[in-house]
């Protein structure tokens, strides 16, 4: 270290070399899991176990087990969705549109990132399922040739859209992922020591040899993907916005919506990577891999995103004001001041303010108060879906149908339902997976030069 | 349209034909041996088999007609005339059945009383027939019995009776039937010792014993309100409640008609806030102890002595100069009141003018001093047996009468009830009577027109009326049309003057469902003016006004599930009766909506729950009577069952409370004026209402300075009316689109228009809709959620402050807008749009997503949040079937009865002529009483709803949004002073 001129600091900290590397991340899946994963784990199963039971009645009995009314229609149901999809986006930014801009930074956290967004397109995919009437015919939405005529789904609805991006979404993420996975999986193929693993991480390796050739068409193809990626951070929400934006519904008909979807879905994405990188970096001892060098990027994506977010609210007002339409600045007026003020004011709360507080260095570096501020946005940005969904539907137009909405314990178990199935998901993933990118990590290293051997 | 409602006697028949050219029914019955009864019988037999597939016994073998009865086509509905009883002024309708069964009735447009028009009650009363709680079996002494047991021990009962010279008192409601009053007569001639007392759900005996004061009868005019210029009605619901309103509705509309110079003018005078006062161009707001010197002020400023009070000066002068064309009414039930009335009325020339003598409303004869004598006599050991029918008089005379002591004085009690009310409970003898579909009746509702009631299904138990009961016991048992045939037969030379022979007066009654007959004269003394003496007023803390309510009446209905989901149509209430207090005296006492008071009046004490009122009159206390009905505890488990569902009632408990025993009796029974003492406990009571926000002004803390009120519902004044038609409404700019009209409606165009002027906010098209259209019933608990079915609901606005209060109401259903939001954000294209421009709902396509519910600007989609089963398995006979009964997960709405527009299109093309404006009526259009509701072919230039389109006063909802409905409405127009128009509606 001492024999280099540091130009930037360096990205990996503790003088790691690339054997150190394949130890670190390799152990933690290769060691016996500590108490206090298994405590992680078991909650999270009760969570998702709770959700289940929750999600089971609902289907066996009817909608009505929800707090929905003839007025508001949706409200923890798609706030859920909208929320889990935004959450996806960071993964998606971090690994893909980062390393199109080569942000060397990104290799420490990029596998986890995009992990969660699978998890978190996985739970937010579940959503519009549940909250069908008859979620046993989800299959309708999909055009398929059949015997009805044939009887194609509608083009034109938003839902339809849904259907579609969030599938590809699914689909790229999830590829993207794993591909970006395999030189590590043969790594860890490399290391397994029972017959099953060998089997199972030869197979997911796809033959892998580390050959220069091979490393090649890898780094060509991960490109490509990144390319391939990187629109759908931008198209997923906005498709996702167009549900509202194309509604006739004040307060959701709006053209804003799909860049104010896409910095808030960003904007709650960070702040969820954050809150899962502080736990696991705590937790697996990664600190050196996970540097307040890290955080503090990550924190400074949350300052410019929320600060875009923070714009929305604003033009929001400034539109419904300047339109001079009654009903417009009524929804406006009735989300500030109406019944549901409060979650509004929780929302402007957690969004507008707690960015702020990322102007200062030292909180930026201070891993306490930066993953309480992280939980403020993901807790903001839950509820800034909400009060979109919930105060534009529940006084819209004629007065005499206003109502109010409250959720029923069965909605609430869902929603710590869907929170156990993410959590779930990805201590398995960290417990089955290489959760930092072993390949890309060492490429960041800076090179010692004593001709010390790796592993992998 | 085409008439179908030939009785199946003359059902080949056109309405034209000569009916007497065809062979009488009684040659058709001599002949083919397949008499009407006959089939009749075959019918209820399939029924009986239906109902055992209901059951839980396993169906072993369907067994379809192998020889279809003459008049069944699958699929085809036969539609009958008859008159029902459910409300208590009795409507004419045309029962439409199904395969074999009644599914839903009408009004019958030609019947001359309530014109086509039908009430919320007589509508519902269509699910009682299904219901399995029906006593359907004589009941001796608590066990279930036979006729022969019941008829032999009723029979040598009554003999012992007789013989100790004891009374056997015949106490029934209002005996509109001359048959029933014939045989009664002729009881008493077997029994000697006989007396029939008549008694009123609600009574109006005031107004008779008034009469027979003035005029030597007693005798309940004949009020015309569409001759009257000047309304006058002093705590007189005649559009809800009062008397006739549903003849009441169509007759005052005729004089409202806009096109004409001039219009009626209606002031109210009330302490409750009623739908006439809500349609009233006046409302003046009083309590019932200002409202009696208000009279007196009111009698003698007409009669040119002095008063002081300052409405009574101004009323006066405006009744003096509508002489001969004024209408003074009272629905106070207080000889007193009555009396000035008459005497005003005498004193404006208005008898013979806008209410008739000679020709009178019969449908109430009870008499409240007589009951009170009853009373006494069976407390005196000096009535022997009360056969009891028609009437429940345990429930309504709660007040200081323990009915069961009563009861026991007398040797036989028998009621003629097919519930278990609270009478029944004291009777030794049940002999059920019939559903009104079920039997043979005839009645002469107002004097000269005589009403009948023909059976439309074999009765589905034992059951037999009260004509049949009384003969049999008589020793002369007859079926039950003979008996009422037979009367008829006896005295038609003397009644019917037409020259028809009988057949034909016969089936041409049967037919129609009423003729006119010469009526039946009463001799009149000329006016008698009495001396009347009104106490000086006490000033009371706190008065309280019962009445009753147009969904239950007076506990009648208490068990009928629709009627108590059917939202009050000023309160929005369901499920529940409250005292209701002006805003302003509520805060007085420190009470909120939903705190339970206790209110004592007397030694009498009940307990309700709070609700506030807008444009109640201060330090006054409004309940509905009709609640907590014993019975209505099996609402317990109405409703879908789930986690956290709350019962509607709680196990044991009724729906409301009684409030029958406020009622208090100085020579007649007082609804209103008895003073109070409240006193507020510390529980709470959910009270379940389909509309929650009051007023189309925004709260006052979220209001946009671009738009204080949201201009929904248009009004105007008469006066800016005629001087412009257009007065009172905003049409928006014209919308330009670059779009090409993709709708081109080449056929037809269907629309519908709902003329607020007229809509007097009754909310019977609720039920109407409901019935036609298989909407379920979901209980308190899921009205508490806002999750009300109803495709049609009666939006009600209230504008001004304090007591002077307006209200607005408007019928809101699916608008079929031509560019729908709903449509294009359905993701399997379960709601598209026809090409006659309807909005449709495909049900089985639908996966629910509710986004379509969520982009309907009018909130008018309702969800199946669960399935909805009857609470009662055998209400399911009730199910249309022309209408998909919807499963859990699918949204429905208003579909402008497709089924009906569909049936009369193949009809019309079956027999190859254009479909004619008017030949589709939709439910709720039949039903109006007030003609408000029109649907048409808005591509037809002759029809009324093109006509009402091109109206100045047409509008539609939310026009800005472009979603171009095909609903619309024409501004409220009310006949006021333009100064007093209140700025409330327009913004």
């Amino acid at each position: 270290m001492a024999n280099h001129v540091n130009i930037r600091p360096p990205q990996i900290h503790g003088n790691k070399n690339h054997a150190d590397v394949t130890q670190d991340v390799c152990n933690i899946m290769e060691r016996k899991p500590t108490w206090l994963w298994w405590l992680g784990f078991g909650l999270s199963l009760s969570a998702l176990a709770l959700g289940l039971a929750s999600v089971s009645y609902q289907i066996a009995t009817g909608i009505g087990t929800w707090g929905l009314n003839k007025t508001v229609g949706w409200a923890f149901d798609i706030t859920n969705f909208v929320f889990w999809v935004g959450i996806g986006h960071a993964g998606t930014l971090i690994s893909a549109i980062l390393f199109l801009f080569r942000q060397k930074w990104r290799t420490s956290i990029n596998r986890s990132a995009e992990a969660m967004t699978i998890f978190a397109v996985m739970c937010a995919g579940i959503f519009p399922i549940i909250h069908m009437g008859r979620p046993w015919l989800a299959y309708w939405m999909f055009p398929y040739p059949n015997f009805r005529g044939p009887l194609w789904i509608n083009f034109r609805s938003p839902l339809a859209w849904d259907v579609f991006a969030i599938g590809t979404y699914l689909i790229i993420s999830a590829t993207f992922w794993y591909f970006g996975m395999i030189p590590d999986l043969a790594t860890v193929r490399d290391r397994a020591k029972s017959k099953i693993k060998k089997f199972f991480f030869g197979a997911l390796s796809l033959g892998w040899n580390g050959s220069y050739r091979v490393w090649h068409r890898y780094e060509t193809v991960y490109a490509l993907l990144a390319g391939l990626a990187a629109p759908l951070v931008v198209s997923v929400h906005t498709v996702v916005s167009f549900d509202f934006a194309t509604s006739a519904i004040p307060g959701w008909h709006t053209t804003t919506f799909p860049p104010y979807f896409v910095a808030g879905a960003v904007f709650s994405g960070f702040a969820m990577v954050l809150t899962l990188m502080i736990i696991a970096r705590k937790t697996l001892r990664l600190e050196e891999y996970i540097t307040l060098n890290h955080i503090e990027n990550m924190t400074k994506v949350i300052i410019v995103t929320g600060g875009i977010v923070t714009l929305s609210y604003a033009t929001e007002f400034f539109m419904a004001w300047y339109s001079g339409n009654g009903y417009e600045q009524f929804v406006f007026l009735n989300r500030a001041l109406g019944p549901f003020a409060w979650a509004y004011w929780i929302m402007v709360g957690c969004n507008l303010i707690t960015p702020q507080f990322f102007w200062f260095r030292s909180i930026r570096r201070n891993v306490a108060a930066v993953f309480i501020l992280s939980i403020f946005v993901n807790i903001g940005m839950w509820f800034e879906r909400f009060v979109i969904i919930v105060t534009s539907l529940h006084r819209d137009f004629l007065p005499s149908s206003w109502s109010m909405y409250k959720p029923t314990w069965i909605e609430i178990g869902t929603l710590i339902g869907s929170f156990g199935l993410f959590f779930t998901l990805f201590l398995l993933f960290i417990r089955t997976m290489p959760m930092i990118s072993m390949g890309e990590v060492k490429s960041v290293l800076h090179y010692r030069g004593n001709g010390e051997k790796e592993n992998g | 349209m085409k008439e179908y409602y030939t009785s199946h006697e003359n059902k080949s028949c056109d309405t034209n034909c000569n009916c007497s050219d065809l062979p009488s029914v009684e040659a058709v019955q001599e002949t083919s041996g397949f008499s009407r009864r006959s089939f009749l019988k075959t019918t209820g037999f399939s029924f009986a088999a239906f109902m055992v597939a209901c059951s839980k016994t396993p169906v072993q073998k369907a067994i379809p007609f192998l020889i279809q009865p003459e008049e069944i086509l699958p699929g085809k509905a036969t539609w009958y005339a008859s008159t029902s009883f459910a409300c208590d002024a009795g409507c004419g309708v045309h029962v439409k059945n199904r395969d074999g069964r009644p599914i839903k009735l009408e009004g019958n447009p030609k019947h001359p009383m309530t014109q086509g028009g039908l009430c919320a009650q007589c509508q519902a009363s269509l699910i009682e027939l299904y219901d399995s709680k029906r006593i359907i079996d004589p009941i001796l002494y608590r066990q279930s019995s036979t006729w022969e047991a019941v008829d032999s021990y009723v029979i040598k009962e009554l003999r012992k009776i007789r013989d100790k010279g004891k009374e056997i008192v015949i106490l029934t409601g209002t005996a509109t039937s001359p048959s029933l009053l014939y045989t009664i007569k002729k009881f008493k001639k077997k029994f000697k010792t006989v007396s029939h007392i008549q008694m009123d759900d609600y009574s109006y005996s005031a107004i008779l014993d008034a009469h027979e004061k003035n005029y030597g009868q007693r005798i309940l005019p004949k009020y015309r309100f569409d001759k009257a210029d000047l309304i006058l009605s002093i705590d007189a619901d005649f559009l809800g409640s009062w008397v006739s309103p549903i003849q009441f509705t169509k007759d005052f509309q005729k004089n409202r008609k806009l096109d004409s110079k001039h219009i009626s003018k209606l002031i109210q005078v009330e302490s409750r806030m009623s739908i006439t006062g809500a349609k009233a161009d006046e409302r003046i707001a009083m309590t019932p102890t200002e409202m009696k010197s208000f009279m007196v002020d009111l009698d003698a400023i007409i009669h040119g002595k002095h008063g002081t009070n300052s409405h009574a000066k101004k009323i006066a002068g405006l009744l003096k100069l509508h002489r001969g064309n004024s209408l003074v009414v009272s629905g106070i039930n207080d000889i007193k009141i009555q009396l000035i009335v008459n005497r005003i009325n005498q004193s404006l020339g208005n008898v013979g003018r806008t209410l008739d003598i000679k020709k009178t409303s019969q449908m109430y004869a009870g008499s409240d001093s007589s009951i009170q004598s009853l009373v006494t006599k069976i407390e005196s050991g000096m009535v022997g047996a009360l056969l009891i029918s028609d009437t429940n008089p345990a429930y309504i005379l709660a007040n200081g009468i323990d009915f069961s002591t009563l009861m026991k004085q007398v040797d036989l009690s028998v009621s003629f009830s097919d519930m278990n009310n609270e009478t029944t409970a004291h009777c030794n003898v049940i002999a059920p009577g019939l559903h009104d579909l079920e039997s043979w009746n005839d009645s002469e509702l107002t004097s000269g027109v005589l009403s009948m009631t023909q059976p439309v299904i074999r009765p589905f138990g034992k059951n037999r009326s009260l004509r049949q009961s009384l003969s049999t016991w008589m020793g002369m048992k007859q079926d039950e049309r003979d008996l009422v045939r037979n009367y008829w037969k006896k005295i038609f030379t003397s009644r019917v003057k037409s020259g028809k022979t009988f057949t034909r007066f016969w089936n041409e009654l049967v037919h129609d469902g009423f003729t006119t007959i010469s009526p039946n004269s009463k001799k009149l003394t000329p006016f008698k003016n009495q001396n009347i003496q009104i106490e000086g007023a006490t000033k009371n803390e706190l008065e309280l006004v019962l009445f009753q309510s147009s969904q239950l009446g007076h506990g009648r209905h208490a068990e009928n599930p629709w009627l108590q989901e059917l939202p009050d149509p000023i309160t929005k209430l369901t499920w529940d009766n409250v005292a209701s207090f002006s805003p302003e005296t509520a805060e007085k006492y420190h009470l909120k909506k939903g705190d339970v008071i206790e209110i004592v009046s007397g030694k009498n004490k009940i307990e309700l729950p709070v609700f506030l009122q807008p444009g109640q009159k201060n330090n006054t206390v409004v309940a509905a009577l009709g609640y907590g009905r014993v019975g209505t505890e099996r609402f317990h488990e109405i409703g879908p069952d789930w986690l956290e569902k709350k019962d509607t009632v709680k196990k044991g408990e009724t729906v409301g409370t009684s409030v029958s025993s406020m009622i208090s009796f100085d020579n007649t029974f007082h609804y209103s004026g008895m003073p109070i003492k409240i006193q507020k406990t510390e529980r709470t009571w959910d009270l379940a209402l389909t509309q929650t926000y009051n007023t189309l002004s925004n709260p006052e803390n979220t209001s946009p300075a671009s738009m204080p009120v949201r201009p929904f519902v248009q009004e105007t004044t008469f006066s800016e009316f005629q001087k412009n038609p257009s007065a009172g409404s905003h049409h928006g700019h014209p919308i330009t689109t670059l779009w090409e009209d993709d709708h081109t409606y080449e056929g037809h165009h269907w629309g519908m228009a709902i003329d607020l002027t007229s809509c007097t906010g009754c909310s019977s098209c609720i039920v109407g809709c409901q019935v036609e259209n298989n909407v379920p019933v979901v209980g308190k608990d899921e009205v508490l959620r806002k999750r009300d079915m109803a495709w049609l609901r009666m939006d009600r606005y209230y504008s001004g402050d304090g007591e002077d209060v307006d209200v607005s109401f408007q019928a809101m259903m699916c608008q079929h807008c031509d560019n729908a939001p709903c449509e294009p954000v359905c993701p399997v294209l379960a709601t598209v749009h026809s090409s006659e421009g309807l909005n449709q709902q495909v049900y089985n396509r639908c996966v629910g997503t509710r986004f379509c519910a969520n982009n309907c600007p009018y909130k008018v989609r309702r969800f199946n949040w669960f399935d909805y089963a009857h609470e009662d398995v055998m209400e399911n006979m009730v199910l249309n079937p022309d209408v998909t009964v919807r499963s859990r997960g699918v949204m429905e709405k208003c579909s402008l009865c497709v089924q009906r527009i569909q049936e009369a299109k193949f009809e019309a093309k079956r027999l190859g002529v254009p479909l004619k404006d008017g030949d589709i009526k939709l439910a709720c259009e039949q039903s109006c009483p007030a003609d408000a509701i029109v649907f048409g072919d808005l591509n037809n230039p002759e029809s009324r709803i093109s006509k009402m389109t091109k109206d100045e006063r047409h509008y539609k909802v939310l026009e800005e949004l472009n979603a171009v409905p095909t609903v619309g409405y024409l501004t409220q127009v009310r006949n006021r002073d333009a100064d007093k128009e209140k700025g409330g509606h327009h913004g």
